[in-house]
């Protein structure tokens, strides 16, 4: 059964995982304080698949992890 | 006229990230994750994103052709409700719908159109960003 958790707790509980998050406390730089696990996922793009049952709620997608060291970005 | 506020960057390696939210006419807010990205033209938003927040994507505003690393793509342009970045709601900002490619770890692109609409100046060392002057 879902809680609302601390995102310290959420990033225990899912490291390096994208996870979709019904949002309770946001600090002033948007970013998660407390929310409810709806859905985690190693796969980014199942995460995406969800946000159309989320109509009407207020929620984040965040990656639980660290982008790693030898990732290189050019878009 | 007072100075623009200055906003803290989260930094992940040579990278800047940001949040942004976006919200829908029916109450939904979708917060993401948004690279602060002076490369890019537009802002760029997921298809999927925009598209649970009620947007056409097959009948956006206009479509334009993206430069992108593996080639040039054809990507809608549409009028997300309301977008909510670095501590500016604009109503009906025009985004570009498309998914980065899996393992960017961001969601989005935070483009020119949005900081030159509000003067960014970025301090890369520092992590940090301000927009320009605002009338008192």
């Amino acid at each position: 059964m879902s809680q609302v958790m601390s995102v310290e707790t959420i990033k225990e509980q899912h490291a390096g995982e994208w996870v979709l998050i019904a949002y309770t406390e946001l600090d002033e730089e948007m970013c998660v304080i407390r929310g409810e696990v709806l859905a985690h996922s190693r796969d980014r793009d199942e995460i995406y698949r969800q946000l159309p049952t989320v109509k009407g709620r207020q929620v984040a997608v965040e990656y639980m992890g660290e982008v790693p060291e030898d990732l290189a970005v050019v878009l | 006229m007072k100075p623009g506020k200055l906003y803290r960057l989260h930094r992940q390696g040579n990278l800047l990230i940001l949040h942004a939210a976006v919200g829908g006419t029916d109450g939904s807010v979708l917060i993401l994750r948004l690279l602060l990205d002076t490369g890019a033209s537009y802002t760029m938003l997921p298809v999927e994103a925009v598209e649970a927040l009620g947007c056409d994507t097959h009948h956006p505003l206009h479509r334009i052709r993206i430069i992108a690393a593996n080639g040039v793509i054809i990507a809608p342009v549409v009028a997300v409700p309301w977008f909510h970045c670095l501590g500016q709601r604009m109503e009906k900002w025009p985004v570009v719908a498309h998914t980065l490619p899996p393992g960017t770890f961001v969601d989005g692109l935070l483009g020119m159109d949005f900081l030159t609409h509000f003067q960014a100046t970025i301090a890369v060392d520092r992590a940090e960003v301000t927009l320009g002057s605002v009338a008192t």
